[in-house]
């Protein structure tokens, strides 16, 4: 369960600041395939920064599974982070220095959950459920976009995080490229982990079950939510 | 302010800590040059300005005949400048109770009108009073002597008490701190009383349009016939080199090592700006691309980055030109302290501030001006597309860095260590040389220290008592018959030559050591030919010094040996090592042959029973309690310790620069280092970024980078004292030359010491120079790292 309890966040500038968060509520239920959806500005990435405790609320608490995030130190937050979610980035990010398998035993390798021994069957198993099984030996700058994005669900999943977050994953990748990630998700999605997946791409919420779309700062519609949360108190 | 301006300044703004480090950079290759700058442009000016001011001789006669001289007329002579006659005898000083050391006393015809070799009143009387004296300002760091004290003085067989009413500054002699003599000054008739010897017998001759020595001995040559068509017998026609300071060999030293080391701190600095410049720029290349795009034209272009390297220039020259100045000058201080003078430069020559002003414009915009060219000569297009760091960069090198037994953490940090080749190899090559160098400090310390254990283990007397006079043998050797701790008394004939006594010299000053050619005191180190043997026909070996004075003739040729001008036809068997005077080496019972009929000796070399440092000191104090009865005339009295430590004194100044100035280059260096990293840090902040997003505490961050800077450590020092070794046998040559003389190169020695000091100084500034970036890297958020551009 993923819960962000009044969660406002105002970066320092001029006057009063800038408010990216302006008091979002907001409960995500396990093994849910989620889209945050809205306009550059509108607060999207700076939401899933919360989530991902990358960045800190101004105001507000995030728990998830029943930790306050926040309230977890650098160290305690990266191992948190580490275990619990799992992270894909627009332009995939991956470490130009390693090979794609080793983008995935790193991540193993800092938090350090998996068994050493188990660490390299594993990672070659998330390349083939990914479809690159082929493609682990290579740096990733010999991979294509949609290649490298996989590799970057690879590591993702590097520590099997009950939770993935992407910012924008298919972003940059063609239509093809872009279903076949869609499908991965889906596929995650079944298999009971929670789906969290930043987009501006209003034309593709249709594919998740649930769509929350932000607007200055603040949720302006929440569609597709499961009965548990409606119940739930505003 | 202009739009050029306020760009050149918002760029500077937007990234201060880079701003900064590119400052800080700037600002100390800039303080490291310009300080050298500084004190090589006032120690260059003063010691000679020191000596010239003294006016100082350019040659001094001595003779027996001078009562005959009208010296009015010598002076009115043409060509003669000035001539005085300055006394100067060789007696002894007690420095503390019981040591006595030699005392240079001089005399001085007019202390209000001196003409030449001027001394300067810095405490008490000026001109001493009849029967008190003067003494040198340097003495008073080797002594417990000071105005008001009464100096013990032995002349001859007496001891006297001589006042000390005045200090006096003598820019003109050796620094008594070296050569541990001290130098007083009396006037005339105070000097006949402390001597004994009539005054007049020494004349300090200046001349006019003379430019080199080779012209001041054709004007001695013509005033020599002139004096033996008088019946003056000149004894003897001394030259000095021309304007020269007799230290100024150790200061040439400390200037070409104050250059060298300069000049390559200067281009490691500049490695170090140039690495900086080339990471800013990178960063602009996108931006250049907008400019363009929006009209800008190359000119105008160049002219945003010029000035803005123009600024960070003037930022780093208000930091280091002061500081340069007043390191300049402590160094100077610190030099002219130990060389015994003044530091007279109070203002820098305006063109120096030019320089230095110019240097810190200069630098930067030449060290830039190839990534600026490079970034305005971009395509719009590819400007627009550039992303900084290529995910190429590594092309094929990742896949063949790898082995089992890596850890991930360390396969990453390899690898990311080789990601910019040329950056690494310039890293590498600049610290390794700082390592080379440092290293190569304590190596040529070492080569000195074993020469002087050389010196130490040719010479197996314990004391050595050398005499004014050459007597019998019985009759000096009686004198201390009654002491205890002596294993036997060798004696010998012969002097120091210029330095202590032109009792047993050539007549060019050489000095002449007669000595059994079997003794097992001296066994020195051999370098050409072979000691002396018992051969009929007379044989000599020379030390490098002499070889040099005698033009480096080979082994086996025959030499004219001038003995108070009596030419003696001697064959060179050998050549010696020694750190000395120049010295010939003859067999004493060939020597006496030909010039010492009556077997007179003039040294005596005690051997102890006891060994040891206090054994030796108290036999040495034993024999100045038995020459204090004695009428021996002693020259002086010295241990082989203090002998060895005199010499030690000489290039103690030399060692500290060198070791001083290698760790300055190896700071350099670790700076070069250090700003590799942070610019590797920067470059990579939006991977730390997701490093940290996937999991990595900052811990594993800040062991990431120091993992880092460790091998590229690592890498520099295996390089560096790779380098040092054939570094160190060059430069051991060539300090030797530069210090000791031509013929004097030194072995090369490595120094364990200086290689442990070496490896554990480095690899300390390596983790300093990766630690202090890597903990500025953790402290960034994620957030900011993941934003990062």
């Amino acid at each position: 369960m993923i819960e962000l309890r009044t969660i406002t966040k105002t970066y320092p500038g001029v006057g009063e600041g800038f408010t990216a968060l302006n008091r979002v509520d907001l409960k995500l239920s396990t093994g849910e395939y989620v889209a945050i959806v809205g306009k550059s500005g509108s607060g999207k990435s700076t939401l899933l920064n919360m989530l991902t405790g990358i960045d800190h609320p101004s105001t507000g608490t995030v728990v998830i599974n029943g930790t306050d995030v926040h309230t977890l130190g650098e160290s305690e937050l990266a191992s948190w982070r580490g275990k619990n979610v799992g992270i894909v980035f627009q332009f995939f990010q991956l470490i130009p220095t390693l090979t794609v398998l080793e983008n995935v035993l790193l991540a193993m390798d800092f938090v350090n959950v998996i068994p050493k021994n188990e660490r390299r069957q594993r990672a070659e198993m998330l390349l083939e459920q990914v479809g690159i099984g082929q493609q682990g030996h290579k740096l990733p700058a010999a991979l294509s976009g949609g290649e490298q994005q996989r590799a970057a669900i690879a590591r993702a999943l590097a520590n099997n995080p009950p939770i993935l977050v992407a910012d924008e994953p298919t972003g940059n990748l063609d239509s093809h490229t872009t279903e076949v990630i869609q499908n991965l998700f889906r596929e995650l999605v079944d298999a009971g982990k929670t789906v969290i997946v930043v987009t501006h791409d209003t034309a593709a919420s249709a594919k998740f079950e649930r769509v929350i779309t932000l607007k200055d700062g603040m949720v302006e519609s929440d569609q597709g939510r499961s009965i548990h949360q409606r119940d739930a108190p505003p | 302010m202009n739009m050029t301006l306020k760009k050149a300044f918002s760029d500077l703004r937007c990234a201060p800590g880079r701003t900064l480090l590119v400052i800080l950079a700037l600002a100390i290759g800039l303080w490291g040059v310009g300080g050298i700058q500084v004190s090589y442009t006032i120690l260059t000016r003063d010691l000679n300005e020191n000596f010239i001011k003294t006016r100082p001789a350019h040659a001094i006669l001595t003779s027996k005949d001078f009562g005959r001289l009208d010296l009015n007329a010598l002076r009115r002579r043409p060509g003669i400048e000035s001539a005085e006659f300055r006394d100067l005898s060789m007696q002894r000083i007690e420095v503390y109770p019981n040591d006595w050391i030699t005392l240079w006393l001089f005399g001085v015809e007019d202390f209000n009108k001196p003409e030449m070799a001027l001394l300067y009143g810095e405490k008490g009387e000026k001109v001493p009073a009849p029967g008190s004296m003067l003494i040198e300002r340097d003495g008073r760091l080797i002594s417990n002597l000071d105005v008001g004290s009464r100096a013990r003085v032995r002349a001859g067989q007496r001891v006297l008490e001589v006042p000390i009413t005045g200090i006096s500054f003598d820019p003109a002699q050796a620094p008594a701190t070296q050569d541990h003599f001290i130098y007083a000054y009396v006037g005339k008739q105070t000097y006949a009383d402390i001597t004994g010897e009539p005054a007049n017998q020494r004349l300090l001759l200046r001349l006019n349009n003379v430019q080199t020595k080779e012209e001041v001995q054709v004007a001695v040559d013509s005033l020599l016939e002139h004096f033996q068509s008088r019946g003056i017998r000149i004894a003897s026609a001394n030259i000095p080199k021309f304007n020269e300071h007799p230290h100024q060999w150790q200061l040439n030293t400390l200037l070409f090592l104050q250059g060298s080391i300069g000049l390559l701190a200067f281009l490691m600095g500049a490695v170090l700006v140039s690495q900086l410049m080339a990471s800013i720029l990178a960063k602009q290349v996108r931006q250049i691309g907008i400019l363009k795009a929006i009209g800008a034209s190359r000119r105008k272009v160049l002219k945003i980055y010029l000035t803005m390297v123009v600024v960070l220039g003037i930022s780093a020259g208000v930091i280091a030109i002061p500081l340069a100045v007043a390191s300049g000058y402590a160094f100077s201080y610190f030099v002219a302290g130990k060389l015994n003078f003044e530091i007279l430069t109070r203002h820098l020559p305006v063109h120096l501030y030019l320089a230095l002003i110019a240097t810190s414009l200069l630098l930067p915009i030449m060290l830039s001006l190839p990534a600026v060219m490079k970034g305005i000569n971009v395509s719009v297009h590819d400007a627009l597309s550039d992303y900084g760091i290529s995910p190429n960069a590594m092309g094929a090198t990742a896949e063949k860095v790898s082995a089992s037994w890596m850890s991930l953490g360390l396969l990453l940090a390899v690898r990311n260590s080789l990601r910019q080749k040329k950056r690494l190899a310039i890293t590498v090559a600049t610290m390794a040389l700082g390592v080379a160098i440092f290293s190569t400090g304590f190596n040529v310390r070492a080569s000195l220290e074993m020469s002087l254990e050389d010196l130490n283990n040719s010479m197996k007397h314990d004391v050595q008592v050398v005499l004014k006079d050459q007597i019998p043998r019985d009759r000096a050797v009686s004198a201390f018959s009654a002491i205890k701790n002596v294993d036997r008394i060798e004696t010998w004939n012969g002097g120091r030559g210029e330095l202590q006594s032109r009792i047993v010299a050539t007549s060019s000053g050489v000095g002449i050591v007669a000595l059994p050619h079997d003794t097992d005191l001296f066994r020195p180190r051999i370098t050409a030919g072979r000691w002396l043997q018992g051969s009929q026909a007379p044989e000599v070996v020379m030390n490098r010094q002499a070889m040099e004075l005698y033009g480096n003739p080979t082994v086996g040729s025959s030499l004219p040996l001038d003995i108070g001008g009596n030419i003696l036809m001697v064959k060179l068997v050998g050549v010696i090592e020694e750190l000395e005077k120049s010295k010939v080496y003859i067999d004493q019972v060939l020597y006496d042959a030909f010039a010492n009929p009556n077997h007179y000796i003039n040294s005596l070399m005690f051997v102890s029973k006891e060994k040891g440092y206090d054994k030796v000191m108290a036999l040495k104090g034993d024999i100045e309690a038995a020459i204090a009865p004695s009428d021996l005339n002693i020259l002086y009295v010295m241990s082989q310790a203090e002998r060895v430590k005199i010499i030690y004194d000489h290039l103690n100044i030399i060692l500290t620069t060198i070791v001083f100035l290698s760790l300055l280059v190896l700071v350099v260096s670790a700076l070069g280092m250090a700003s590799a990293t942070s610019i590797s840090i920067l470059e990579r902040t939006r991977e730390i970024g997701v490093l940290r997003a996937i999991g990595a505490t900052p811990a594993m961050i800040f062991q990431q980078f120091v993992t880092e800077g460790t091998i590229v450590s690592a890498a520099s020092v295996l390089l560096g004292l790779l380098l040092a070794w054939p570094l160190s046998m060059v430069a051991s040559v060539f300090f030797g030359k530069l210090m000791l003389g031509e013929g004097a190169a030194l072995r090369y020695a490595f120094s364990g010491e200086g290689f442990a000091i070496t490896l554990v100084t480095t690899l300390i500034f390596g983790w300093l120079a990766s630690r202090i970036p890597a903990r500025r890297a953790i402290l960034v958020s994620t957030r900011d790292a993941l934003a990062y551009e």
